[in-house]
């Protein structure tokens, strides 16, 4: 099921009110659990068997991990859970994107093979991830493992974040499955509320720059240098409303239902560096993939070469979890390299840009640099070809007279984000999470409700990381 | 000031929850009463159709004012006989237009409509005083048009009418109604009360949410949630446009022979103007159209029983080329794609008038497939030049 489709809202109240009339904690949990497997089963069914696979892997290796045995054992439960489940994923994910690689390089000696047709299982990066650091953080003796079956599919399978994320750690989650979580009344407002935005990230800003930057990274060359430096702002408005909006949905979901996911951005946009976007960005990715990639690697432990040769690897395979496919791998090496470079020069310790504060002339520099940065990843991230990336880059600096076109509501989002972005950094941040009791706050609420009745587009953009 | 903006209540004093349902009621209500006090401004206004029985069809309501938002920022002005942005000047020499709502034009303003785009450039490039008169229909296709012409040329009288193609299919409907069946209900029968009343109170913002909460967008029938488990199989939008395989001989050879008996009917006062959306964006710019084919047939079958056509194709080609400027799209839209904006009307005005009064040396009038910068026959040319009162 798609949080942007129609039947969501509805499915989502239906569950909250059995929850909420469930007498007990197991009840609770037995109609979240269904909830959750019908949630998946709406987009296919087909794929349940290997959901429930990965669950009862990593559920029964924990269980292992958990008896006191020998360390080599113990290792090859753990290569077997990161064969499981990064076997399953390279299957489906990588599979083609190899073979048609090493066809391109190899074809001159004659490799041929065909490639498979493969259905993605949606979801299947995040829960891997998932279940990988469950495992994970009971070999490391950092988790006890979960016991319970019915607690370990919740954890893997809880519906607001199954299919792109947050990442939930087993550590964050699991405990809260112990507290017995319930619907609480004083957490309606809040979820509603952070529900409500996602929506409005998701239907009124990033659906409606999509159409800008759909068209404009499709045929770069028919548009004038102007229109394409927009659409590369549309892009990066749209990918962090599509995405964040998907956040706040899952979050204001979660709460709805008594439980608590992590946040997982934090106005990126606003980093004083690449270090910090990183630290704003996907903030439960970059986190997984500094707990369970950066450092096993060596993390800064090796000398300042091994530092920034660990950080492009990092990065390279951050860039290749988004999708299988170059211009993936080319948008981690870039950041990468930036992440390394940024160590080199210092940049990276600069602190995070937290607490609202006057708007000085250096931090706005700052801001602005870090900004066009992540702008050229973001062309590197969407472009498909090489080709494709270069009409792109050919048209922007050559100031190209082309098609001349500014989409007044795609300008209405991205000034709107811009506005928002402004609020935060300054006194009137309150202004954005107003509390129920606030006179405003049913004002702002009616609308975003008007907003969304009024102008979300007939056919509802796919969320973008709906294909990792 | 600003400190009381933001500033949550105080914990201590404690609002009571009737004020706090107070707050949230008038929170609520006041804000859709903002809305609805700038839908009129904001959202497309609510059409309203009556019964002409003058026209003997159902048109819009003389005196409304649509204001369009969707595509283009457009205001239009309902002239007499219901007719969007016309005002009668008088003149006997009338120019009937029939087709969809590309003739409709509600994307445009007025001045930019093809209608009055004809006005002007006759009386600018032929000094003629025309009138022109839009009976373009949103959503309906030549077999709407065929019905409802005889009853308007006769009240009206006019030297020409011309049937504006944007889609193939909506030619190809006056042979085979199964080919495409998508002539819209809404001008059958005129507006229910609902709407009346929706628009006698500025209701833009209710209808809208309401319609856009209630009814599938793709489909306009009541929306249906889906429950069943996936997977999925995507039933595919029924598609307007047609391949050459799609379009039977057959089918292509009785809407030529339809056109010829309404050639004759209207004593060779009769011209269709093809206008597809030429070039187009599809992964890269694109001057042929998947019609293209089936186009090409049909009017060498039509260039053989002498029925005016003229052929838009090879001129938006050369627009494009020349200025690298599209015939559609609007800047609320996506450049190359939806309906014709003020330049699109433009250059089919020029051509609707060149064919009305020009010389026999247009390229694109009458022209067979194979040879479209040559002209031969043209019937239509040296008569038109000398129209009846």
């Amino acid at each position: 099921m798609n949080f942007a489709q129609l039947e969501y809202p509805v499915f989502l109240f239906a569950i909250v009110l059995l929850v909420s009339a469930a007498r007990s904690a197991l009840q609770r949990k037995w109609i979240v659990l269904a909830a959750s497997f019908y949630f998946y089963a709406y987009w296919d069914y087909r794929f349940l068997g290997l959901l429930l696979a990965s669950t009862l892997l990593d559920w029964s290796i924990g269980l292992s991990l958990g008896r006191t045995l020998p360390a080599s054992k113990r290792r090859g439960l753990l290569a077997l859970s990161l064969f499981g489940n990064l076997g399953t994923l390279a299957f489906f994910k990588y599979y083609n994107f190899f073979i048609e690689s090493a066809e391109a390089m190899f074809s001159r000696w004659g490799f041929h093979s065909g490639t498979l047709s493969i259905v993605l299982p949606i979801g299947i990066s995040f829960y891997t991830f998932q279940t990988l650091s469950y495992t994970i953080d009971v070999y490391r003796r950092h988790l006890t493992p979960c016991r319970s079956l019915l607690d370990f599919s919740l954890y893997v399978t809880f519906f607001p974040q199954l299919v792109a994320g947050p990442i939930v750690r087993a550590i964050e989650f699991l405990p809260q499955l112990q507290s017995s979580p319930a619907v609480h009344r004083c957490q309606l407002y809040p979820g509603l509320t952070q529900l409500l935005r996602g929506f409005v990230k998701k239907v009124l800003i990033a659906d409606q720059l999509a159409v800008m930057a759909d068209a404009v990274f499709a045929t770069p060359e028919l548009y004038s240098g102007p229109t394409i430096a927009i659409g590369v702002l549309a892009y990066a408005g749209q990918i962090y409303g599509d995405f964040s909006g998907y956040s706040d949905i899952a979050i204001g979901s979660a709460r709805l239902l008594g439980f608590e996911l992590p946040k997982n951005f934090d106005h990126p946009y606003l980093a004083t560096s690449i270090t910090d976007f990183w630290r704003r960005w996907h903030m439960t990715l970059s986190t997984w993939l500094r707990d369970y990639l950066y450092i096993p690697l060596g993390g800064s432990r090796h000398g300042s070469i091994r530092t920034y040769i660990n950080l492009i690897i990092t990065m390279l395979l951050g860039g290749l979890w988004h999708g299988a496919a170059w211009n993936f791998v080319a948008w981690g090496f870039w950041h990468g390299l930036l992440l390394a470079a940024e160590r080199a020069t210092g940049i990276s310790s600069r602190p995070k840009l937290t607490e609202p504060r006057p708007f000085t002339w250096r931090v706005g520099l700052r801001i602005a640099s870090t900004f066009v940065l992540v702008l050229i990843g973001w062309t590197l991230f969407r472009t498909s070809s090489i080709d494709q990336f270069l009409a792109l880059w050919n048209s922007l600096l050559n100031w190209h007279k082309g098609i001349a076109w500014y989409p007044p509501l795609a300008i209405a989002a991205l000034t709107f984000l811009a506005i928002e972005h402004a609020l935060w950094m300054s006194r009137l941040r309150p202004l954005l999470s107003l509390p129920v009791e606030h006179p405003l706050s049913p004002w702002l609420v009616g609308f975003a409700l008007a907003a969304i009745a009024l102008f979300a587009r007939a056919q509802s953009q796919p969320f973008v990381y709906f294909q990792f | 000031m600003l400190n009381q903006i933001i500033r949550s209540p105080e914990p201590s004093v404690q609002t009571s929850s009737h004020q706090s349902y107070a707050h949230w009621i008038i929170g609520i209500f006041g804000s859709w009463f903002c809305v609805w006090l700038a839908g009129p401004w904001l959202l497309n206004s609510i059409l309203v159709r009556v019964e002409n029985p003058e026209l003997r069809a159902i048109s819009f309501r003389e005196g409304d004012t649509i204001r369009w938002r969707t595509e283009g920022l457009a205001t239009t002005l309902i002239g007499p006989q219901g007719l969007p942005g016309w005002l009668p000047n008088g003149s006997t020499n009338k120019i009937v237009l029939w087709g969809d709502s590309q003739v409709e034009g509600v994307c445009v303003n007025d001045q930019d409509k093809i209608a009055n785009q004809i006005i002007r450039e006759s009386l600018h490039s032929y000094v003629k005083k025309i009138d022109c008169l839009p009976m373009g229909r949103s959503g309906t296709n030549s077999s709407d048009w065929r019905e409802w012409m005889p009853a308007a040329d006769e009240l009206l009288h006019p030297i020409l009418h011309c049937w504006i193609v944007t889609d193939l299919s909506d030619l190809l409907a006056i042979a085979s109604p199964s080919v495409d069946s998508a002539s819209d209900d809404r001008w059958h029968a005129p507006s229910p009360a609902v709407v009346l009343w929706a628009k006698r109170f500025h209701g833009e913002a209710f209808f809208q949410s309401t319609r856009n909460l209630l009814f599938d967008p793709q489909t306009g029938r009541v929306r249906t949630l889906r429950w069943s488990l996936g997977p999925v199989t995507r039933q595919g939008v029924p598609a307007s446009s047609f391949t050459a395989a799609d379009v039977t001989t057959a089918i292509s050879i009785r809407t030529c022979e339809q056109l010829e008996i309404i050639h004759r009917q209207f004593d060779d006062r009769f011209v269709i103007l093809y206008a597809p959306g030429v070039p187009r964006i599809a992964e890269r710019l694109r001057v042929d159209h998947p019609d293209d084919a089936a186009w090409d047939d049909l009017a060498t079958r039509m260039h053989s029983k002498k029925i005016p056509v003229i052929d838009m194709r090879a001129s938006f080609t050369a627009r494009w080329n020349r200025e690298q400027r599209l015939s559609r799209g609007f800047h609320n839209g996506t450049p190359g794609v939806g309906h014709l904006n003020a330049l699109g009307n433009e250059w089919i005005s020029k051509a609707i008038v060149e064919f009305a009064f020009g010389s026999a040396d247009s390229d694109a009038i009458n022209a067979p497939p194979s040879d479209r910068a040559v002209v031969r026959d043209n019937p239509a040319n040296s008569r038109l030049a000398t129209a009846r009162p």
